[in-house]
């Protein structure tokens, strides 16, 4: 990349030198000093709407917005001369003639910017004596409440809906003096309820119902942490009112995501404090858990790991990637050096989970920011719903589409909001992701240098015949040398993968042709893991076959379909469940039905009553994110602190506290002081992690493998080309959708409004051919079995492709699919159809 | 001796026709000083709507944290502010209340004001906090102009 030129100006007297094409507004914040924006936002173009940025600019006689000025060799501005401070005196006194004076009612107050600066700039009485404009206040949905009166009409909102989130649900009707916000169509907003509008709004115009005369800023205790859903690790502020937590707030100065949030991670903050929370430890007692102390639901696992051991049985655990860094490692130590077993796992979704040699030549590829994504050059994302599953990068990539058409390939089995806009798709039939992969990957190949991987790549692929790729996939060989010349049409490139990928059969050769791709054509590589802490998981080595830190393990253990194979063949003594759910996860819900059943004995752990916490020998009720310290790592591979923004639910303990007093139960010597101490142990023992500790703050950098060079190329194997789908069924996905994520949010009460159960997504065509209308109620048969669910039409769904997201217990996917594949053609037939009004 | 018996008495004889100091208390009760702070009130306006829209300005200002206020929602056939909040809760602690009348100073809406009552004395704890119901003025105290300070001048609500 070439050096940008750099320009030096002058604000109030003091030098500032910036990169050319750097905004006054940035220029200004670099000597410290503030000037007041409304319209003007840190991701969105600048505008120019509301002038309450003016500053004067010598020689020129009059003064210029700031937030759309850019720095100038030799230019001096004043944003403090009288004539600065008079045009915003009167800008303010223009924004305030509609303005109504109830700050005392609204919830912005306190926290808003028009009161910040009418403070600071404003007249304080007014010469307007004519009636203000009045509106009535109108829910716009279950999320977002309009007030018009107190719009100032900056376009923050319609712009960002527009620009970032790609939904277009707000626009500006009406002209000057009588300019107003409205939906589409001036009914409800019908978009993915991020309620990021409500945060971009300077003023209190859009407000949160949900949050509504809930609390006021100042008497919230607010705490920093991370969000526990996605990968993204987004940094929040979780603000809790008389114990309960009220609202998660993102700041524009903090974390990864800045003043960014998906609908479930703002509205995702429910759960921790849900009345539904295990309080107490349980011991089975004749049949039913009954309630008991910590000391002897602990004596009892510690006893049963004791006669698993004399009986020569496994220990096995199974752990939920949303668990801390520190619960991981010490439930790792605990399996590991106190059971001397290596089987742990924390992949459940996973049908073909990726080796452990492979997984560190992912880790051997350098992290990149998700705030890369504004400078790179071009982007693939594969078999992922960025957008859905994903939202941060997934903004971020359509912002850069939006604003400066940078060139995106998108190749999923359904056409996702990111491929609709990108410069090329790969739409693949679902199930021929490896098909698609190896295709790309031959077109890649073809257009690169001799030498090195591309050369090995080019030899291994030119035996591929396009035939049998553009049969296998659906696509055709034009498509994908489209694909190919759209990533090579930008300078730097990255390649994302996700989900779809991940939980493809044949994941382990999907992956290894990722690799070939990023080394053939020069791109990073990233992964977009499922749960907030995947990535800590994989570090901290809760892995059959690595350690933390990426170590090969001597003699590597079962990953989670061995072990609930094992299990149900009766060779697992204790099998652990921290956090982990395989009968609402794990593709195959009778095997792991089994498991647990034939299991010597289950100790789970967990924050609710899940199926597989009821069939558990002991129960114990763990700490929620929000109620621990500790510390989760994101797809960046940044280490992030979660603070506890709650007090502990009833007798709840955190993770590793837990995984501590069994150690000690098993006669070891653990004892750590506290957290810190624990996490000085991380650091000592995992080098990745020297991060980790008391100053990780929100500007925590990511860590890299030391010593790693990249891998070589990788040989991609063949895959099976998927069957057609069977005469009137409809094939069907299953994921993540962007209301919910996992089991968890189903206690959450917004997001229940936003998606309230098993929902059938599928295309307009799809559901005329199939004789189904939005809200009726069907029966889905799969090869796993029957399951109830509304039908809606649109959403993630695609022509051909269905798609059910797996969040509601009673009807997890998993008994819908089969154990087989992650896609399945699913018989709907309707059981009752939808009572329109 | 006898001496000092007389002088004492002497003085005991001539207080026997003054005034007395004290007040026979509580059958009499003193004038409270104009700027004295009491119990508080909230106050109603004239079509007894409350004043109080529960912004929680005083609990913010309260130096010893007395008042707790949860706010709701105003909802057609269910008005009781003007604007669309209103306080659903309204509590103060007289145990924890020092009568700055900050929270007096700090109301937007004139709202809470401290009145003249002192009499507070009781048996329990949970008494001591006031609730909305026992702080609200009732029509008996008929509504109307807002209680102000001397001094200060009631704003105009046009
Ligand atoms: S609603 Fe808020 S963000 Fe939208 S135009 Fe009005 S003031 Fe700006
Ligand atoms: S779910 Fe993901 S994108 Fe949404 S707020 Fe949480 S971390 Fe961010
Ligand atoms: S008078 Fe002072 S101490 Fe008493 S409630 Fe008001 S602000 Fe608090
Ligand atoms: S912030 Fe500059 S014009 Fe609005």
């Amino acid at each position: 990349m070439t050096e940008p030129k750099m320009v030096t100006c002058t604000i109030d007297g003091r030098t500032v030198t910036a990169p050319e094409g750097t905004l006054l507004t940035d220029a200004a914040k670099m000597l410290g000093i503030q000037i007041p924006i409304f319209c003007s936002h840190h991701r969105l173009k600048p505008l120019g709407a509301c002038r309450i940025c003016l500053i004067e600019k010598e020689k020129t006689g009059k003064p210029v917005i700031a937030c759309a000025e850019m720095v100038a060799e030799g230019a001096v501005f004043h944003t403090q001369s009288e004539m600065a401070l008079k045009a915003r005196k009167g800008i303010m006194e223009y924004l305030l003639v509609n303005h109504p004076l109830d700050c005392p009612i609204c919830d912005e107050g306190g926290e808003c910017d028009l009161q910040d600066t009418s403070y600071e700039h404003g007249i304080g009485s007014s010469r307007f004596v004519e009636m203000k404009r009045s509106f009535d206040i109108v829910d716009l949905g279950p999320i977002v409440v309009l007030d018009r009166n107190r719009c100032i009409v900056c376009a923050r909102c319609v712009r960002y809906c527009n620009d970032i989130m790609g939904d277009s649900a707000l626009t500006i009707e009406e002209r000057g003096f009588h300019s107003q916000i409205n939906t589409r169509d001036g009914g409800e907003l019908e978009c993915q309820q991020c309620g990021n509008c409500i945060e971009v709004c300077p003023v209190g115009a859009l407000t949160s119902r949900p949050y509504r005369f809930k609390a006021r800023p100042w008497d919230l205790k607010q705490t920093e942490t991370v969000c526990n859903f996605c990968s993204n690790g987004c940094t929040f502020h979780l603000g809790r009112r008389e114990g309960t937590l009220v609202r998660a707030r993102a700041k524009k100065s903090h974390g990864v995501n800045r003043d960014f949030l998906c609908a479930r991670g703002r509205y995702g903050y429910e759960f921790p404090t849900s009345p539904e929370r295990l309080h107490f430890p349980r011991i089975r007692q004749g049949g039913s858990l009954q309630r008991a102390e910590w000391s002897d639901a602990l004596g009892q696992a510690v006893r049963a790991i004791q006669a698993a051991r004399s009986a020569g049985k496994a220990v096995t655990a199974l752990a939920s990637a949303r668990l801390s860094n520190e619960d991981l490692y010490l439930l790792q130590r605990l399996v590991r050096e106190v059971a001397a077993s290596p089987h742990l796992d924390h992949r459940l979704e996973q049908r073909a989970p990726l080796p452990g040699p492979l997984l560190k030549s992912l880790a051997a590829f350098p992290a990149l920011p998700v705030s890369a994504i504004a400078t790179l050059g071009s982007a693939l994302v594969f078999g992922e719903d960025v957008n859905e599953e994903q939202p941060l990068y997934g903004t971020s990539l359509l912002r850069e589409v939006h604003y400066r058409r940078m060139p995106v390939v998108v190749a999923h089995s359904r056409r996702v909001r990111l491929m609709q806009e990108a410069a090329s798709g790969l739409p693949y039939r679902p199930g021929s992701e490896l098909a698609a992969a190896r295709g790309l990957l031959k077109s890649l190949a073809a257009h690169q240098g001799a030498a090195g991987p591309a050369e090995e790549v080019r030899k291994m692929t030119a035996g591929w015949s396009w035939e049998a790729l553009a049969s296998g996939s659906g696509l055709t060989e034009a498509q994908f040398e489209k694909a190919a010349a759209t990533l090579y049409s930008g300078g730097s490139r990255a390649i994302y993968f996700g989900s779809q990928a991940l939980r493809a059969a044949e994941a382990p050769d999907l992956v290894r042709a990722l690799i070939d791709m990023a080394l053939v054509s020069g791109a990073s590589l990233v992964p977009l893991w499922d749960r907030s802490n995947s990535q800590g998981a994989l570090d901290m080595g809760v892995l059959p076959d690595l350690l933390p830190g990426y170590e090969a393990a001597p003699a590597p253990g079962w990953n989670t379909a061995e072990i609930l194979r094992r299990s149900a063949s009766g060779e697992v003594g204790v099998l652990i469940l921290a956090g982990a759910d395989p009968l609402a996860h794990f593709p195959d819900r009778k095997l792991a039905e089994n498991a647990l059943r034939k299991a010597d004995f289950v100790l789970s752990l967990d924050l609710f009553e899940t199926d597989a916490s009821e069939m558990a020998h002991v129960s114990l009720p763990l700490r929620s994110y929000a109620e621990s310290d500790g510390s989760v790592t994101n797809s960046e591979r940044r280490v992030q602190a979660l603070r506890s923004a709650a007090n502990p639910v009833g007798e709840s303990e955190a993770g590793w506290r837990i995984f501590e007093r069994l150690a000690t139960g098993l006669g070891s010597a653990w004892n750590y002081a506290d957290l810190l101490a624990l996490q000085e142990e991380i650091r000592a023992r995992v080098p990745l992690y020297k991060v980790l500790g008391r100053r990780m703050g929100p500007a925590a950098t990511s860590w890299a493998l030391p010593g790693a060079s990249l891998p070589g190329a990788q040989p991609v194997g063949e895959g099976k080309a998927p069957a057609a789908a069977a005469a009137g069924t409809l094939r069907v996905e299953s994921g993540n959708s962007i209301f919910h994520h996992g089991m968890l949010s189903q206690h959450n009460k917004v997001q229940l409004k936003l998606l309230p159960g098993p929902t059938l997504f599928l295309a307009a065509e799809d559901a005329a051919r199939l004789r189904l209308a939005e809200g009726d109620l069907a029966l889905l048969e799969g090869p796993g079995g029957k399951v109830e669910a509304r039908v809606k039409i649109g959403g993630p769904s695609g022509p051909g492709v269905g798609f059910y997201p797996d969040h509601f217990a009673g009807a997890e996917a998993n008994r819908l699919f089969g154990p087989e594949s992650p896609f399945a053609d699913i018989k709907i037939s309707t059981l009752s159809a939808a009572v329109h009004s | 001796m006898v001496q000092e018996l007389l002088k004492g008495l002497g003085i005991t004889f001539r207080r026997m026709f003054n005034k007395p100091v004290t007040l026979k208390y509580p059958d009499e009760k003193m004038p409270m000083f104009p700027r004295f702070r009491g119990r508080h009130h909230l106050q109603r306006y004239d079509n007894g709507l409350e004043r109080c829209v529960g912004c929680k300005l005083c609990a913010a200002a309260c130096p010893a944290d007395a008042i707790y206020i949860e706010s709701d929602e105003n909802r057609p056939g269910h008005r009781v502010s003007p604007g669309e909040r209103y306080a659903s809760t309204y509590e103060i602690n007289m145990l924890r209340c020092i009568f700055c009348g900050y929270c007096e100073e700090a109301c937007p809406e004139d709202a809470i004001v401290l009145g003249k009552d002192y009499e507070f004395a009781t048996y329990n704890r949970e008494a001591m906090i006031y609730t909305k119901e026992q702080l609200l003025d009732g029509p008996e105290k008929g509504f109307g102009e807002p209680y102000i300070r001397s001094g200060a001048k009631p704003p105009s609500y046009a």
